[in-house]
């Protein structure tokens, strides 16, 4: 039967539904937006390609809804980021041409600096934490790959991880882009 | 810029721990329920999570978008561990991990349920899902914390029928062969229609919405009863009072007492016709009424209550029309009034019950 895995995860997702939908709408503080990112989980569920092997089916559906939850909530910020640089634009009539750009700044060129400015701050952090962040972050490593080819247990990737996470927070501190 | 002043290190670092948590592919249901726990324990720690997860989202930031082609245009080329970072998670939002074998020792803000082995056990339990399918009624709950909103799953094998009275006074019949989950939380009633066909008399609760979702259509209730009867090919609902909002995708459609709507899958109109309030559900008193329905129509739906299936021998069977009520909580009294009513007889061959012409 070709269509176990997705038979299962849907099974999971009917189990899971309401805890799916208490986390979504603590995370995104909005029931209606949390129902909206539920819809999204189950239409990306039974519309597309699919690991072929998922060993943490509960795990798994609560990270996509993780992710497609930060999605939603950057999104809305970027539309607030944009609003607010308009509001500023118009307020001030003769806006200079870099300000008249703002609005129309091309996301991808704002996410390559950051990248830019976390790849220096990682030049800082302790060698081992920053193989460990680099191995899940930017290569998609499980904690149990990492644990695996730098020779530690999966605890202790898990405090590399957040060695490097606050790491780079305290480099952000002052900077107004979060919060 | 209140909310920073208040924002403390330890709430920071509890939200990091967290963050490094969630992160790892063992975390299991458990572990989301406690960290929804801590979220909905103070605004602070929302706010505190939404600083750490927006302070890396240089780099899941690409993988989430919904416009990737821009993301790679303008990015891939001069920066090739972005292209890398862009790349697969775009193909792959949740990457795809191997098995679990330990469980990180992440020093938890509360407690570490993440020592417990989990996979197996959860595993042994959604196989036993397909089972329940056909097992009497059965409750249980998904999670042993007490945190969690209690999920309950409620289910009939084929002939049974069950009333089930919820914690709000809400009713629900369930009819043959069909399964429901229901969880109840402070903000919402949610009824989840796996398979089958229930009817619902909902207790008024403005401040709790009561949702039922069949496949992919949300069924919202503004204080009503009505029915919903999900196939793999249609679902159909049927108000009997009130009023229900159907959910399809962007598509919400108003569904109004005496009305049927009929959604079929793959298909995103939804039609709606008049139907008689007093012929919905009928099977709740053991009876099922038909008006001028064809048998060709109306033995699948009789099937649907017993175990022994009718067929019929020959397309004359099928072409005969019928009008009035059959008992469905016997299967041969049903075949004795069909024989009296209609020129037919029925006779059980190989396990089947086989109907043909008198004549």
């Amino acid at each position: 039967m070709p269509n176990t895995q997705r038979d299962i995860l849907t099974a999971v997702y009917l189990e899971q539904r309401p805890a799916l939908l208490r986390f979504l709408c603590a995370r995104l503080r909005n029931p209606e937006r949390a129902e909206d990112v539920l819809q999204d989980v189950y239409l990306k569920l039974t519309r597309t390609n699919l690991p072929p092997l998922i060993d943490n089916p509960s795990g798994f559906l609560f990270r996509m809804a993780s992710n497609l939850a930060l999605d939603h909530i950057r999104k809305g910020k970027r539309a607030r980021l944009r609003d607010q640089a308009w509001s500023d634009l118009n307020s001030e009539k003769s806006g200079s041409q870099f300000r008249a750009d703002i609005p129309h700044a091309d996301d991808a060129l704002i996410a390559k600096e950051r990248l830019a400015a976390l790849n220096t701050r990682l030049q800082t952090l302790s060698p081992k934490a920053r193989e460990a962040f680099k191995r899940h972050k930017f290569e998609g490593q499980s904690y149990k790959q990492v644990a695996d080819e730098m020779g530690i247990s999966i605890g202790t990737v898990g405090k590399h991880l957040g060695k490097a996470i606050k790491h780079i927070m305290d480099a952000d501190l002052g900077d107004k882009n979060y919060g | 810029m209140n909310k920073k002043t208040i924002m403390t290190e330890q709430i920071m670092e509890q939200a990091r721990t967290w963050y490094v948590r969630m992160g790892s592919e063992l975390a299991g249901a458990d572990d989301w329920a406690l960290f929804t726990d801590w979220l909905e324990e103070s605004p602070l720690h929302v706010d505190a999570y939404d600083q750490v997860e927006l302070s890396l989202s240089a780099i899941t930031a690409p993988a989430l978008d919904q416009e990737p082609a821009l993301v790679q245009e303008n990015a891939v080329q001069e920066n090739t561990v972005q292209e890398n970072t862009v790349q697969e998670r775009a193909d792959n939002v949740v990457p795809l991990f191997t098995k679990p074998n330990n469980i990180p020792e992440n020093k938890s803000p509360d407690q570490s349920v993440a020592d417990k082995k989990r996979p197996k056990i959860v595993w042994a339990r959604y196989a036993g899902i397909a089972a329940l399918f056909v097992a009497a009624l059965t409750v249980f709950y998904s999670s042993n914390f007490s945190s969690q909103p209690r999920l309950q799953t409620y289910a009939t094998n084929i002939g049974g029928q069950e009333a089930i009275v919820l914690e709000d006074g809400t009713r629900i019949n369930l009819n043959t062969n069909t399964q429901i989950s229901v969880a109840m939380t402070k903000k919402s009633r949610i009824v989840t229609l796996a398979s089958g066909e229930a009817f619902f008399d909902i207790a008024k609760d403005k401040k709790r919405p009561f949702i039922v979702n069949a496949k992919d259509v949300r069924i919202t209730d503004i204080g009503t009863s009505f029915s919903v009867y999900s196939t793999d090919t249609a679902l159909t609902v049927s108000v009997v009072d009130g009023i229900v909002d159907m959910q399809n995708g962007d598509q919400t459609t108003r569904v109004i007492k005496g009305q049927q709507a009929v959604h079929n899958r793959g298909d995103n109109n939804i039609a709606l016709r008049a139907i008689d309030v007093e012929n919905i559900s009928t099977w709740r008193d053991g009876v099922l009424i038909f008006e001028d329905a064809e048998l060709a129509t109306i033995i699948p739906e009789l099937n649907r209550y017993f175990e022994t299936q009718i067929s019929f021998s020959d397309e004359d069977v099928a072409d005969l029309t019928f009008s009035g009520v059959l008992n469905i909580s016997d299967q041969s009294m049903m075949l004795g009034s069909m024989e009296a009513l209609m020129p037919i007889k029925a006779e059980r061959e190989n396990g089947q019950i086989l109907l043909s012409s008198k004549n």
